[in-house]
């Protein structure tokens, strides 16, 4: 179960959302809705454990009831804009990589079937191939293949279909059911339904600065 | 399944290296432009004169160190750069220890892949004087020296990651928290290259300052890695 409580933040003084507060029970998918700008790829960046909250906290009761505070041990993080790939290697030094980086000890194997489960199973794409001539949904299949490789119990996706087609939209959703379905929980922000249609979400609207200010005036009065 | 300090830490450093060997460019670019300034240094200076010979030897040989290393040191976060990667590393369960030990690792090969050569080089330019540069005391002042400035090199590399103007900006830091250990650098490579005694006690204060940085480093890397 995901805890956040009272999270604050503020940017070059200025601030951007306060008392944001939710629980994400697992096999539940948190959809955190808001207009643009009003910070809400920051909030997942918080989640992350790549900004730092200004007040709150945070905290991830795994599945033996052991609370983490760092919830970096038990999150993998998708960024909207970026998939975090070493653009000079190619796919299987990257997945690989990546794994390591978290304790993982995948054989070839492991990482060929799950690069093969996201299309991207023709030989020439693993080795000696750098991922900068991989097309960007093909790229984006590639960090999705680390996301599912990371064996997280805890998905931050931040618009995870950008860039995929059809094919990959409608595997996208299978993976996330089936994490979801193993008891594994994920915060999502797509302004495209589809990423998550046919799967049940919480909804959290990540209110504006104008919207907070309204909300305290009305509760003042 | 909770990742192992030293796990981590020879990933990172086999991670990049294969990625600065995949863009050899970055690799070799410090000790191409070390040997441009060797050989603009000779071609100024001519034929040098007896009595100055150790001067010219040690002031080659570490300002075109310097002025290379901090070529290299200014590029060591660009593969991290590319596409977010040092965000995501940002939110993996990286030790920050092991973090900075494997980019220290990688600073102190590339150190060693500029220093080397200018060492030789400079060896064959002053061939013909009489100076001790076969001392195993010199090489050990040249590894003591870079073992300090990578160190003040990684650190400032990670100061300066998101600042505007950083290519402006590193020198400026760089420059004058390196003059120590340049200064005991150059102290003591002249008194063992010209068998003046003293080199000893420049020694021990080259290893003062790159013990400094190196706890500075590692004390203070997590917390600019997070504030990033």
């Amino acid at each position: 179960m995901l805890i956040v409580k009272s999270l604050s933040f503020s940017f070059e003084h200025r601030r951007l959302f306060q008392g944001v507060s939710f629980q994400v029970e697992p096999g539940s998918l948190l959809h955190l809705k808001g207009a643009n700008g009003v910070g809400k790829s920051t909030f997942l960046g918080i989640l992350a454990g790549i900004r730092k909250a200004d007040k709150g906290s945070l905290e991830f009761i795994d599945q033996e009831k052991k609370a983490h505070s760092d919830i970096r041990m038990v999150s993998a993080y998708l960024s909207a804009e970026a998939n975090g790939l070493y653009t000079k290697m190619d796919a299987i030094d990257n997945l690989r990589f990546w794994c390591t980086l978290r304790g993982l000890n995948p054989s070839d194997d492991d990482l060929v079937s799950s690069m093969e489960t996201w299309g991207l199973g023709h030989r020439l794409l693993r080795q000696n191939f750098p991922v900068e001539q991989f097309s960007t949904g093909m790229r984006r299949r590639l960090a999705l293949a680390r996301l599912s490789l990371s064996q997280a119990s805890c998905w931050l996706l931040d618009e995870p279909i950008y860039g995929l087609d059809d094919k990959g939209i409608k595997l996208f959703r299978s993976h996330l059911k089936e994490h979801l379905e193993r008891g594994g929980l994920g915060v999502i922000i797509s302004h495209d339904k589809l990423a998550f249609e046919g799967i049940k979400t919480v909804d959290y609207h990540l209110k504006s600065r104008v919207d907070q200010a309204k909300n305290e005036k009305k509760d003042q009065g | 399944m909770k990742p192992s300090f030293f796990s981590q830490y020879w990933c990172m450093v086999s991670q990049g290296w294969k990625a600065d060997l995949a863009d050899k460019e970055r690799l070799i670019t410090p000790l191409l432009f070390a040997i441009t300034v060797l050989l603009l240094f000779n071609f100024c200076f001519e034929e040098v004169s007896k009595g100055i010979e150790g001067q010219v030897f040690t002031a080659e040989l570490y300002l075109t160190t310097l002025f290379a290393l901090q070529m290299s040191y200014v590029r060591i976060f660009v593969p991290d750069q590319q596409d977010k990667v040092f965000s995501l590393l940002q939110s993996y369960p990286l030790n920050y220890s092991a973090w900075f030990l494997s980019k220290y690792t990688l600073a102190l090969l590339y150190s060693l892949l500029v220093f080397v050569p200018v060492m030789l080089l400079c060896g064959l330019f002053f061939s013909g004087a009489d100076l001790n540069i076969w001392s195993a005391e010199l090489w050990l002042g040249g590894l003591l020296s870079i073992i300090g400035l990578s160190t003040l090199g990684i650190l400032l590399s990670t100061l300066t990651l998101k600042a505007s103007g950083r290519e402006m900006l590193f020198p400026l830091l760089y420059f004058p928290l390196a003059v120590p250990v340049l200064l005991a650098s150059v102290q003591a490579s002249l008194s063992f290259l010209t068998s003046v005694p003293g080199g000893w006690h420049w020694m021990g204060i080259l290893a003062g300052f790159d013990i400094i940085y190196f706890t500075l480093g590692v004390l203070l890397f997590g917390e600019l890695v997070t504030a990033v």
